[in-house]
């Protein structure tokens, strides 16, 4: 029982018998059995501390989140480059070797394999394939040239695709090789 | 330092009291406060000092507004858990007594809202001290104003009850009982006046048994 107290807030309420009655009255102690048991909860709570799992489980979250992208970057960064590579072709000496154009094309097909295309085949299959986009590096070539109309039709399809400055160059060109054919 | 006085008023005059507060490397009876900052720190001989102070008081606050002694322990001791585990929380903006029974009564409101059974269930025998100077006749009459106190207090209105026990047990003062309780001042007081009057008459009406 707590002896301090502000005497001036209960002037007029306390009653000194009534306290004295209750102090006789009130006369419990806490049995040992609850004291034990409250000293026993508060050193365990010291000695679980640093081992409850609220303590150390998000910093731990959060140093193997980080680790874990430091890994990745640095695996990333590490792992070499499959390197590109043309397989070399031994080519048999029965073998006989036409010759190839100026603009014969190599090309490695998805399986490995090298083929060698001439340049007359090549004109002529991309004579066969409608002109889109995919013609950039070689737009209105070959038989198209021979004649304006045909090579203006290219010109049209290059514009419709987008390729301004590309059909801009090719106009110049009709014009050079067709000075009298009046483009619209 | 107020809590550290009135542990043992006689052996501290005002300006050891204050020499104690400015010294706390050395004090021999820090504050509540201070100690609950100790604890909080790892050191659990200054939580056995902190509860060695206020174990009893709190023990009979809970048995006597509950009126039913296992009721009573478990409320106390869970009390004290709620102290333990809050302690890395703990900051010493306010009393540690008002923030002791502030718990304490709101564990007591939460067991009412669980269990009302401890309405009709009061157990508890109050127990008596017998002084060894008093005659026969005396202690006799002064038992009997013991049962007369006790039995008028389990009839007091749960909340008359609870600011009279707090004004006993806790040595807080009407600011601070209205703080655990929740209510005003004014209300407190009103509510501590109607207690102290109805166990005052209990007291000295003579009784059936006389």
């Amino acid at each position: 029982m707590t002896e301090q107290r502000s005497t001036a807030d209960f002037d007029g309420i306390d009653d000194p018998l009534v306290s004295s009655a209750y102090r006789e009255s009130a006369a419990e102690r806490t049995p040992d059995v609850l004291n034990q048991a409250v000293m026993r909860q508060a050193g365990e709570q010291l000695r679980t501390r640093f081992f409850r799992p609220v303590v150390w489980l998000r910093p731990m979250a959060w140093a193997a989140t980080i680790g874990l992208s430091l890994a990745i970057v640095i695996e990333l960064s590490t792992v070499p480059q499959p390197a590109f590579e043309i397989p070399v072709i031994e080519i048999p000496a029965s073998v006989e070797m036409k010759p190839f154009g100026p603009r014969a094309r190599k090309t490695i097909t998805d399986d490995g394999r090298v083929t060698l295309q001439n340049a007359g085949s090549l004109q002529k299959a991309e004579a066969a394939v409608p002109a889109t986009s995919s013609m950039i590096s070689m737009p209105c070539a070959g038989d198209i040239r021979d004649l304006p109309e045909p090579w203006l039709e290219c010109i049209k399809r290059l514009e419709s695709d987008g390729l301004v400055e590309l059909a801009d160059s090719q106009r110049e060109q009709l014009q050079q090789a067709f000075p009298d054919f009046k483009l619209p | 330092m107020i809590d550290a006085i009135s542990l043992n008023p006689g052996d501290l005059s005002l300006s050891q009291a204050q020499a104690v507060a400015y010294a706390p490397a050395m004090d021999p009876d820090p504050e509540d406060s201070a100690l609950m900052l100790r604890y909080k720190d790892g050191d659990v001989d200054a939580f056995e000092t902190l509860y060695r102070r206020h174990n009893d008081a709190l023990y009979r606050y809970l048995l006597r507004l509950c009126r039913h002694r296992d009721t009573a322990e478990d409320i106390f001791q869970e009390v004290w858990g709620k102290i333990i585990k809050a302690r890395s929380r703990y900051q010493a903006t306010a009393k540690f007594t008002t923030f002791l029974y502030r718990i304490a009564h709101n564990c007591f409101i939460d067991h009412i809202r669980r269990n009302r059974r401890h309405q009709n269930t009061a157990d508890v025998e109050p127990d008596s001290q017998a002084s060894p100077t008093d005659t026969p006749e005396v202690e006799t009459e002064r038992s009997l104003a013991r049962r007369r106190l006790d039995a008028a207090l389990q009839d007091l209105p749960e909340e008359q009850r609870d600011v009279f026990l707090l004004h006993e047990e806790s040595g807080l003062n009407l600011d601070e009982i209205a703080l655990v309780t929740g209510a005003n001042r004014e209300t407190t007081k009103s509510r501590l006046r109607y207690a102290v009057k109805k166990l005052r008459t209990a007291i000295s009406e003579p009784s059936e048994t006389s």
